[in-house]
Order: structure tokens, then C-alpha cells, then sequence
């Protein structure tokens, strides 16, 4: 599973919504969060969470939605196959902090970058140990996602709300085609095989 | 002076009667020493007859008493020697009627076929090298008796080279058979202690699965058995263009039991091994089914593993190499196409892509990667897993633990590099690397 979660504080829905290229889908039902390719909804604390599975992008949705306030902005990516996860913190719209885990990085299971909240280095310490204890177990994988719940209140597998509001892209939000698959195997296996066969005619004593 | 000449040849004269008096002397003590050697050798031969007796005489008892079942007749194996013995062998008399003579003779011939084997599967695990360290031990011995080193390394190894020949002459069956066991071995111990070494080298061929992933189930054990039995044939195929030939029964069947073997051998780990394991027994296979092994089986089998271990080895890593590299959305991608393949071969069908969350019976949600459908029907849950490193969440153990038809699929590059390098190692021709000419269809083992 991919997922991106974003959380603003202190800011109008519709505020974050235009600067995302986003708008609620009229006349849809409201829901769980991973019921519709862009969801969002308000939490205590001003905050507003906007969610997708697929089409948000971390490093340039978090900075357009940070730039929209004055408090915090943060936000994590999980990709749950290769077990790849990452947060930022953004503060007036600077970056301050980010946490990444990189399961094939043993050194470093939980890099950490800027000026760290207490919390990151709470949470950090406690699955570090946590993983030290049990081995085969991925406890660090959830760190950025538990950072984003700890200040939105937002905790992306115990989520039950079912008032999520449907969102869809608009015309100004920003086309990020993804780059072209370059499948190359194919070509290179075709080539190679080519190559051989024409090599054993070559070599026909 | 002439008096003088007189005297000296009479003195000449003296000493030539004298040398011709001692050379009779010696010779006669010459023959003396020889008539006591041949009756001491008698008197030796003699013993070694009666123990011989005695020792097979206990065991035709145990033969008699305790096998009689088993063994063949005596009578039934006086056809069984017919090739001219070698004077440096020891000759292999017909059996006889007699039940006593018979069972010596099994023995002798047993024996006999034993050790050729194992003279043949040391020469081959050694690459020949095991003649030449036992002539030169037995030099060592020789130099501290005072002999000259040199001269003592020759004769050996002149024994050494007889001994093979007349085993290549009189047991050619038993000593390729040891050879193509002793190939075995090399091949195994080398890959014991090459394919550690291998995947130290190249990280990207490390990663073990995760406990919780799923076993293959018998339909994913046929299908990548029917790959690699598939893949034997195209190589065959390709082989049969590029000679411009049709291939024998045998040689297919030979590239199905290898390309099948070698399949099997990479779902556990080790692309090179499985090259070489595919190789081998490609080889093998083909030369049994194309008439039975002959002498250069051994050589040939041992140079398609080599080729095989390489090529498999080579491309396995290389490709490991690119999908550890990959972007991490692109891993994601893999591991979900791995498990689409699964659950192909298992005849289920994939949901939609996108996500849903379900509830844990302990609380929290799971979002599975993927759902599977039989006859409309939901089956499994499946959570796909790419990459060396990959474990599951914490969720997600609770998921294996509360979830009956929670499945786990963890792939990790090497298994694509083996997916890819496998079948290019079964495909790819291997003259380049054997010197020994394949048996010809129809021949038989000397």
C-alpha cells in the first residue's frame, strides 16, 4: 500500500483545498479515508488532514500546503510493499524536520534531519528498543505515521470515521505526470538472445 | 724386453681367467638367489591362497546363510566379464559352477568395480590432481628410505596413469559413474563454499524471506517446475537452430530434467547453484538417455555446471543488482506483480488495485495490497512484501496472527535475478565453454 497523509494547522479548508488543486466532489457521500482517491477531514486543534493513496506527492503538497499558514505542517508517505516510510515537519512554512525509514539501511533505521521535536526522539527510542527486543518485526516502519498522529490526531490503521469528504483534482492542480516506465528488460532480453543465436551461427564449425 | 712382454701378457692372461672364474661364481650365486626368491614367493603365494580360501569361505556362509535371496546365482554371472583384462590389473578369471569360486569371483569383481569408482571420483573431485599428490606422498616415503625423489615421482605417477587406464579399460562403467559422482561433489562443495562468498560480494543477493510468507502451494511447485522444464526445451530448440539439426529424444528430455531441477534449485537462493545444478544434470540426463556415459561425461558435466554456475550466477546478480536499485514506488510495483503471478498460477483472480481497509477482529485495520476472488467468491487478503530488508508491521503480525486467509508474499531481488538468470543460463549454448564432444545419439558406453 501507498499513502500520503497531510496535516495543516491553523488554516480554512478551502484555503489548503485550492493550494492542493483540490475540491470536495459535489453531491458525494461522505466516507472512510481510503475510500476515494483524495479524502480530507478536520480534527480537534485545527487541524485538516487531506489523504490519498495514490496522487499526492510529499515533498511538493506538503510545501504548498505548509506555505498556506502560519502554525505547523506536517506529513508522512508509506509504502508498505518495500516497507519505506518518511515524515516532514514544516513550521511558517520552513522545513524543519524529517524522519526516514529505509528498512535496507541497518545503520540508520530511522534517519533523522533539522531540529527534532521531543516527540520524534520519544518515538524513535521506543521502536528502535522495541525492534531490538523483537526480531522480524518492522516497529520503525510506523514512526512517521505515529508523528503525524501525535500532532493531528490522526492514526491512519485505527481510523473509523466515516465522515471523510470526498475530494477531487482540479483543473489548476498541478499535472505531475509520473515518469515514463522505461521497460527495458524486454528489448535488452530479445537483443541478447538474438545476439546469441546469431553468435552460434557465426561460431558453426 | 722381450722377456718382460713375456711375463706381462702371462700376468693379463692370469687376470681374465681370474674375472671369467668370479663372473661363473656370480652368476651361479644369482641363480641360487633366484631359486630362493621363487621359493619363497611360492611359499608367500601359498599362504595368501589359504587365507584367501578361509576369508571367502566365511563368506559364502554369510552369503549363503544370510543373502541367499538377494544374490544372483553364482552360475548367472559367468557372462558377466568380457573385456581383455590388462596385465596391470588383476585378471578376472570366468566363474566357475562351483558356488565357492563363484562368490570369490563376485567379490574380486565388486571390489574391483568399487575401487575403480572411487579412483575414478578421485581423479574427477580432484580434478586429477589427487595421482599426482598420492605419487608424490609415496616419493616422500621413497626419499626417506634413500631413494632419489625424482625418479621415484615418475614411477608412481607411471603406476598412477596405468592403474586409470586399465580401470578406463576394464571397469569403464564404474569408473565413469565414480567420475560423474565426483563432479557431483566438486560441484556441491564448491557451490558450499562459493555461493556464501558470491552473495557476500553482491549485497543485492542477500535477503531472506520473512517467516510469515507463504509456502508454494503444489500448483506453484508444478508451474515452476513446467517453467524450468520449458525453458530446457527452448534452449534445446535453440541449440537445434543454431547447429541446424533436430535434437534427440534424449537431448530434450536431458534439457527438461535440467532446466526442471535447476528451477527448482533457485526457489531456494542461490541463482549460481541452481546454474550449476541444471548443468550438471542437463548434461548427465543426456548423455544416459542419449546411450549411457561415457568417458568424457565426466568432463563434460563438470564444464556445463561451470558454464552454468557462471552464466546463472553473472545475469542473477545483475539483475539482483537493478530491482535492489530500484525507486522505492517501482519496488512496490514489482512485489505486487509477484504476487499477481501467484495468484494466477493458483487460479485465483486479483481485485482492483486500490486499497481497502479491514477490520481486525483485535482492533485496527490492515489495508491488504491486494484481494483474491474464486467463482466471485472472496478467498485471501494478501500482503505483498518486496525488498532484502522487508519485515512485517506490527499490524500487520496481528493481521497473520487474527486473519485465517491472510497471506504473505515476500519476494526479494534475487529472485527476480534468478527468474531471468536461470533460464539464460539453460538457453545459452554452452559450446563456447565444453571441450568434451557430446556422446553421439545411439552410442553406447565403452
Amino acid at each position: 500500500m501507498r499513502a500520503t497523509l497531510i496535516g495543516v494547522q491553523g488554516v480554512e479548508l478551502e484555503v489548503v483545498l485550492a493550494a492542493l488543486g483540490l475540491e470536495p466532489i459535489p453531491g458525494a457521500p461522505t466516507g472512510d479515508w481510503v475510500d476515494c482517491d483524495y479524502s480530507c477531514r478536520t480534527f480537534p486543534g485545527g487541524w485538516i488532514v487531506v489523504t490519498s493513496q495514490l496522487n499526492l506527492d510529499l515533498a511538493t503538497d506538503l510545501e504548498l500546503a505548509a506555505s498556506t499558514t502560519d502554525q505547523m505542517a506536517v506529513g508522512c508517505e508509506m509504502y508498505s510493499i518495500p516497507m519505506h516510510s518518511y515524515a516532514h515537519g514544516y513550521r511558517n512554512g520552513q522545513l524543519e524536520w524529517s524522519v526516514t525509514h529505509d528498512p535496507d539501511d541497518e545503520a540508520r533505521p530511522l534517519a533523522v534531519e533539522g531540529t527534532l521535536p521531543a516527540i520524534v526522539a520519544e518515538l524513535r527510542a521506543k521502536a528502535l528498543k522495541a525492534q531490538a527486543d523483537e526480531d522480524g518485526v518492522d516497529f520503525a516502519f510506523d514512526v512517521p505515521m505515529q508523528l503525524v498522529a501525535h500532532y493531528t490526531g490522526f492514526v491512519y490503521d485505527e481510523d473509523e470515521a466515516t465522515d471523510w469528504v470526498r475530494l477531487r483534482a482540479t483543473a489548476a492542480r498541478p499535472v505531475r505526470p509520473e515518469r515514463p516506465r522505461r521497460n527495458l528488460w524486454w528489448p535488452l532480453l530479445l537483443i541478447g538472445l538474438l545476439f546469441l543465436v546469431l553468435w552460434r551461427w557465426w561460431t558453426i564449425p | 724386453m722381450r722377456q718382460f712382454q713375456d711375463a706381462l701378457r702371462r700376468g693379463a692372461g692370469d687376470m681374465k681367467s681370474w674375472i671369467a672364474a668370479r663372473e661363473v661364481e656370480l652368476q651361479r650365486g644369482l641363480q641360487r638367489s633366484e631359486q630362493a626368491l621363487d621359493t619363497y614367493r611360492r611359499g608367500v603365494e601359498r599362504a595368501a591362497q589359504s587365507a584367501q580360501s578361509a576369508l571367502v569361505s566365511k563368506a559364502e556362509q554369510l552369503i549363503e546363510t544370510g543373502a541367499s535371496r538377494i544374490l544372483p546365482r553364482p552360475a548367472a554371472r559367468s557372462t558377466a566379464v568380457s573385456k581383455p583384462p590388462s596385465p596391470s590389473t588383476p585378471t578376472r578369471k570366468p566363474a566357475s559352477a562351483q558356488p565357492g569360486q563363484a562368490a570369490q569371483g563376485w567379490l574380486q569383481e565388486a571390489t574391483a568395480q568399487t575401487a575403480a569408482a572411487a579412483r575414478g571420483a578421485q581423479d574427477a573431485f580432484t580434478l586429477g590432481l589427487g595421482d599426482q599428490a598420492y605419487a608424490g606422498l609415496g616419493a616422500v616415503g621413497d626419499v626417506l628410505q634413500g631413494d632419489d625423489f625424482g625418479a621415484s615421482y615418475q614411477k608412481r605417477m607411471a603406476q598412477e596413469r596405468a592403474r586409470d587406464a586399465a580401470d578406463a579399460q576394464n571397469f569403464a562403467a564404474a569408473r565413469t559413474t565414480g567420475q560423474v559422482l565426483g563432479v557431483g561433489g566438486q560441484v556441491l562443495v564448491t557451490g558450499a563454499l562459493l555461493g556464501p562468498w558470491g552473495a557476500a560480494l553482491v549485497p543485492a543477493a542477500q535477503g531472506v524471506r520473512i517467516g510469515q510468507t507463504a509456502p508454494l502451494i503444489l500448483r506453484e511447485t508444478a508451474a515452476l517446475a513446467g517453467a524450468g522444464g520449458a525453458a530446457g526445451v527452448i534452449g534445446q530448440a535453440i541449440d537445434d537452430v543454431a547447429h541446424w539439426k533436430v535434437g534427440t529424444p534424449g537431448d530434450y528430455g536431458g534439457a527438461i530434467v535440467g532446466g526442471t531441477l535447476g528451477a527448482l534449485a533457485a526457489w531456494r537462493g542461490n541463482v549460481a547453484r541452481a546454474g550449476a545444478a541444471a548443468g550438471l544434470t542437463e548434461s548427465v540426463a543426456q548423455d544416459t538417455l542419449n546411450g549411457g556415459l561415457n568417458a568424457q561425461s565426466a568432463a563434460r558435466a563438470r564444464e556445463t555446471a561451470a558454464a552454468g554456475a557462471t552464466v546463472a550466477g553473472l545475469v542473477g546478480a545483475s539483475v539482483a543488482k537493478h530491482m535492489d536499485g530500484l525507486p522505492i514506488k517501482a519496488k512496490g510495483v514489482m512485489g505486487e506483480r509477484v504476487s499477481r503471478v501467484r495468484n494466477f498460477v493458483r487460479g485465483h483472480k486479483t481485485g482492483p488495485t486500490k486499497k481497502t481497509a479491514h477490520k481486525l477482529p483485535g482492533g485496527g485495520h490492515t489495508f491488504p495490497d491486494l484481494r483474491t476472488y474464486k467463482n466471485g467468491l472472496p478467498q485471501q487478503l494478501i500482503e505483498s512484501k518486496f525488498g532484502r530488508k522487508a519485515h512485517l508491521s506490527p499490524r500487520q503480525i496481528q493481521a497473520t496472527i487474527e486473519l485465517n486467509n491472510y497471506r504473505v508474499d515476500h519476494s526479494v531481488p534475487r529472485d527476480i535475478g534468478a527468474a531471468l538468470g536461470l533460464p539464460i543460463s539453460v538457453i545459452f549454448p554452452w559450446d563456447w565453454a565444453t571441450t568434451q564432444p557430446q556422446l553421439e545419439p545411439g552410442a553406447t558406453a565403452p
